[in-house]
């Protein structure tokens, strides 16, 4: 055989001696991670200073209030949530009744409406003043309030209510997913063994969906730890209510972060609890056998009770609050557009193409230089730049301003001294600010979307076109984001609808005089003007529709076996 | 002028090693095949001369230049200039057939258009240019992607078990008109393969790999004639094999003859084995001398163009160790009937017992 070495002689070697080159992605995939996490550890950076003694006043006054409050709140909705969830969940994979089909994708419509939006139509038509109450003392001659019983919208019990009806989807949806995926044949065996319906979900059903369940609850939890508009609505005195307190009456960030530590620790928890879940659903595979599922017909008086115990979550949950805001849009459209409306949501528009731009962008570089380079650095760099979606806004919102906060008195200082000339505040209290935010919050969608989807492209389509003489960055430009364009769309949507909504967070970072459309309607309900604002709410819960569009596709298409 | 070099080739995945100090040469506008059973490591091969895989220790020279070297940073895939065809044929879903072909093509010229042209009508894909590959049959599939390989001129090219993925009816078509294009444009291959008989058919130059190793390289007729061990002796198709020990006159005494063993001491076990197709039968009387082996018929199958029979011996029948004959055309004796066979000693290779190697 010659040897090679008399084949190189010709042009001496192309190859370099080899130096360690940092390489372009991993680089780039640990700054990006680094930037996301900043925020996270800067909250427990922030909490670590001195505070003034506020935190002795807060543990001996307000906190154990706060922590009570949250716990209450916390489980009172998971609980709701995981009745209402896993119930209609397994009525309508196992059973048949009226309507199922229609159920099956309308139970998700709830996801549209956020949870403050559903708390002011609520407050509007149960109040004291409202039309319920009103035609309720009509009807039976009752004077004032001495002379019957009405719930107190405006409680814990309430906003507990009030989001059980906006969550239970999340529930709802990976407990459905999970009723699908279980073997038939491991129900059947429950039937043959003599058990009952209610005794093979109980003792079968249940626990093999429990993990899917599980995850459901964890989730529906961090939405409730991280909303704002309800509990400051209720006057329920939650941590989040807590931060915004301390942050903005007693004038302590620092008083804050802590309070917001405190909150960490809940999240934890509750991501803790999640992967956990998660992992576990792993073993609870029993089979891949996928037949049509055995429905259970069920007696007529049964199968009714059946489409009633559907219909109401829809009915409370979507559809009442999207008719009466329509009402109220249908009365008072004039003075919304005569006012600032089309600003607001020119902003909210704007502030949600923007990070839905930048998140798909992120989302996809971290994917695609995980598949480049498949290391344990990078796998973490992107499990911790996905956390975001677990910290509360507000948490999130103390992480972000503090540091750049800083950021701008350093920079300012600098310039200054050498200048003469002061530059101001340009990085916090800027759009800037609340764009990082959102990125940091909602990066988890649009990467965990993003990185399934591009798992579906076989590794060989990437050596296909390297071999013919593409680079890595040429390659996903004309090879995966073509073959992955249904899911960048989802994944900028999804993003998009969330920033729309978000409230917590742009509460606290935005600059002097910007609204949006969910901190305007905000600031309208509380000032008992919901009518006025109602089209932004309106414009709210249509954007929301579209991810529901999207997921109910996606529902009619995943039933195995299809009928 | 050699095509492909690859020297001292050593790989691992983890703990497991893949490849153990591989060395392989193709010379200028010849195909040579990678044959060897799963798990020998042969795509792994491939794979790093493409540089889809890392090299970690060896080189790797395509042409006149080496691309990959043991601590010095390799040329990227995009760099080499290699065409490489997969099994999955790993077409790009979104794009034509006509985009498909014409992707790795970067400097688009008229030349190179009407050999495209021209090539797709050769292969029998008129009309289906602007079809996706999703609406293509497997052939088609195959066509395009050993297409799409080929039209950006690549200096050699690698075939990753081409024609695995298509029915057996289709596979021989295919396969020589894969070969004509090749002899063609000249192309330089590596192909690799677990199907013997495509080996034979596409190859110059046969390199045998087991276990991480390349056990023999040659043209399939000198592999075919003389294999090194057993196991390349045995990759051709089922096998007879005995046991014996060499006597003092320097041969072995089996049921099916005796077989002069050269060089090798008495008293030493060895394995013999004969080949099916060296079994032949003694079909008509007066066929003339030699055929003294007799044996029992067992069954009688025939498989078109080939009869196969399950002999034993019929003073000590063995029915869990047959022995099988394959004799052309039709040859149906009864069973229970006994045969006389003459075996081809060509077709009878010796071999330390034991050894895989």
């Amino acid at each position: 055989m010659t040897k090679i070495s008399s084949i190189s002689a010709p042009g001496g070697s192309t190859l370099a001696k080899m130096a360690w080159r940092p390489d372009r992605w991993t680089i780039g995939a640990l700054v990006t991670a680094l930037l996301i996490t900043g925020p996270i550890v800067a909250v427990f950076v922030i909490a670590l200073a001195p505070s003034n003694g506020i935190w002795a006043h807060l543990s001996s006054t307000v906190l154990p209030h706060y922590i009570w409050t949250t716990i209450l709140l916390m489980s009172g909705v998971g609980i709701g949530t995981l009745l209402i969830g896993t119930g209609t969940a397994w009525l309508v994979t196992m059973c048949r009744f009226p309507g199922r089909r229609f159920f099956e994708w309308a139970l998700v419509l709830p996801l549209a409406v956020p949870a403050y939006v559903i708390a002011y139509v609520y407050t509007d038509i149960l109040e004291f003043s409202g039309p319920i109450q009103d035609f309720l003392r009509g009807v039976f001659g009752w004077g004032n309030r001495q002379d019957y019983w009405f719930p107190e919208i405006r409680s814990l019990g309430g906003a507990v209510s009030m989001m059980t009806l906006v969550l239970y989807p999340y529930v709802y949806l990976l407990a459905r997913a999970a009723f699908l995926e279980q073997s038939v044949c491991v129900l059947e065996v429950s039937r043959t063994l003599g058990k009952t319906p209610w005794q093979s979900f109980r003792q079968v059903a249940f626990p093999l969906a429990r993990p899917a369940v599980i995850a459901g609850v964890s989730l529906v939890m961090m939405e409730t730890l991280n909303d704002f508009g309800t509990v400051d609505y209720f006057a329920v005195a939650t941590l989040t209510a807590g931060i915004y307190d301390v942050w903005l009456n007693m004038s302590s960030v620092s008083g804050a972060a802590q309070l917001a530590t405190v909150m960490m620790t809940f999240v934890i928890v509750l991501i803790g609890m999640e992967r956990l879940a998660r992992r576990g659903r792993r073993f609870h595979h029993t089979g891949t056998k996928y037949s049509v599922l055995p429905d259970m017909q069920l007696s007529r008086p049964r199968a009714w009770l059946a489409t009633l115990s559907c219909a109401l979550p829809i009915v409370f949950g979507f559809l009442t609050p999207a008719l009466v805001l329509a009402d109220y849009s249908l009365d008072f459209y004039e003075e919304t557009l005569a006012g600032d409306f089309l600003i607001y949501m020119r902003n909210s528009l704007a502030l949600a193409t923007i990070s839905a731009g930048i998140a798909v962008m992120i989302g996809l570089f971290l994917a695609y230089a995980i598949r480049l380079r498949d290391t344990v650095v990078l796998r973490a760099a992107a499990r911790v730049a996905s956390i975001g979606y677990a910290v509360p806004g507000a948490v999130l919102a103390i992480g972000v301003m503090l540091p750049l906060t800083r950021l701008d008195h350093a920079i300012n200082d600098t310039i200054l001294s050498l200048t003469g000339f002061s530059t101001g505040l340009i990085l916090s209290g800027t759009v800037f600010a609340m764009v990082l935010g959102y990125l940091v919050r909602f990066l988890a969608l649009s990467f965990g979307t993003l990185e399934a989807s591009l798992g579906k492209i076989t590794a060989n389509m990437d050596g296909a076109s390297r071999t013919l003489g593409r680079g890595p960055a040429s390659t996903l430009l004309r090879v995966h984001i073509p073959i992955m364009r249904s899911s960048v769309l989802t994944a900028a949507i999804l993003v998009f609808v969330d920033v729309m909504k978000e409230l917590p967070m742009t509460m606290l970072l935005r600059p002097f005089n910007f609204e949006t459309l969910a901190t305007y309607v905000h600031q309208y309900a509380s000032d008992e003007l919901l009518e006025e604002s109602a089209l932004g709410a309106l414009s709210i819960v249509a954007a929301g529709i579209i991810p529901v569009i999207i997921l109910s596709a996606a529902i009619t298409r995943s039933r195995p076996g299809r009928r | 002028m050699t095509g492909l070099t690859m020297q001292g080739i050593s790989h691992s995945f983890g703990h497991q090693q893949v490849l153990d100090n591989v060395s392989l040469q193709v010379d200028q506008g010849l195909v040579a095949c990678l044959l060897g059973p799963s798990g020998c490591g042969k795509t792994t091969l491939l794979r790093i001369a493409a540089g889809l895989e890392p090299l970690q220790r060896g080189r790797v020279g395509i042409g006149e230049r080496i691309v990959a070297e043991t601590g010095l940073a390799e040329l990227p895939p995009e760099a080499r200039n290699v065409g490489l065809m997969f099994q999955d044929y790993a077409l790009f879903p979104h794009l034509t057939v006509w985009e498909n072909v014409k992707f790795g093509v970067t400097t688009p010229s008229q030349d190179r258009n009407a050999w495209t042209a021209a090539a797709i009508e050769r292969m029998g894909l008129l009309g289906f240019a602007d079809h996706y590959p999703h609406e293509l049959s497997g052939g088609q599939q195959q066509r395009v992607a050993l297409l799409r390989a080929l039209a950006p001129e690549p200096s050699i090219l690698l075939l990753d078990e081409p024609f695995s993925g298509l029915d057996v009816t289709r596979r021989a078509q295919v396969r020589e008109q894969t070969l004509n294009l090749l002899k063609e444009t000249g192309h330089t291959a590596l192909m690799v393969t677990h199907d013997p008989e495509e080996a034979m058919f596409m190859s110059d130059q046969l390199l045998v790999m087991d276990e991480g190793r390349i056990v023999q390289t040659g043209s399939p007729i000198e592999i075919y004639q003389h294999p090194v061990s057993a196991f390349v002796a045995s990759l051709f198709g089922p096998i007879n094999e005995l046991s014996a020990l060499v006597g003092n006159d320097g041969s072995v005494e089996t049921i099916l003859g005796r077989f002069p063993v050269p060089g090798i001491s008495a008293g030493t076990p060895v394995n013999v084995l004969v080949r099916p197709e060296g079994l032949h039968a003694q079909q008509s009387s007066g066929a003339g001398s030699g055929y003294d082996v007799r044996l029992r018929v067992v069954s009688a199958r025939p498989i078109g163009r080939s009869t196969h029979l399950r002999l034993v011996d019929e003073n000590n029948p063995d029915h869990e160790n047959a022995f099988h004959a394959r004799i052309p055309g039709l040859f149906l004796p009864a069973s229970g009937e006994t045969v006389s066979f003459h075996i081809d000693e060509s077709q009878v290779f010796i071999f330390h017992e034991g050894t895989r190697q």
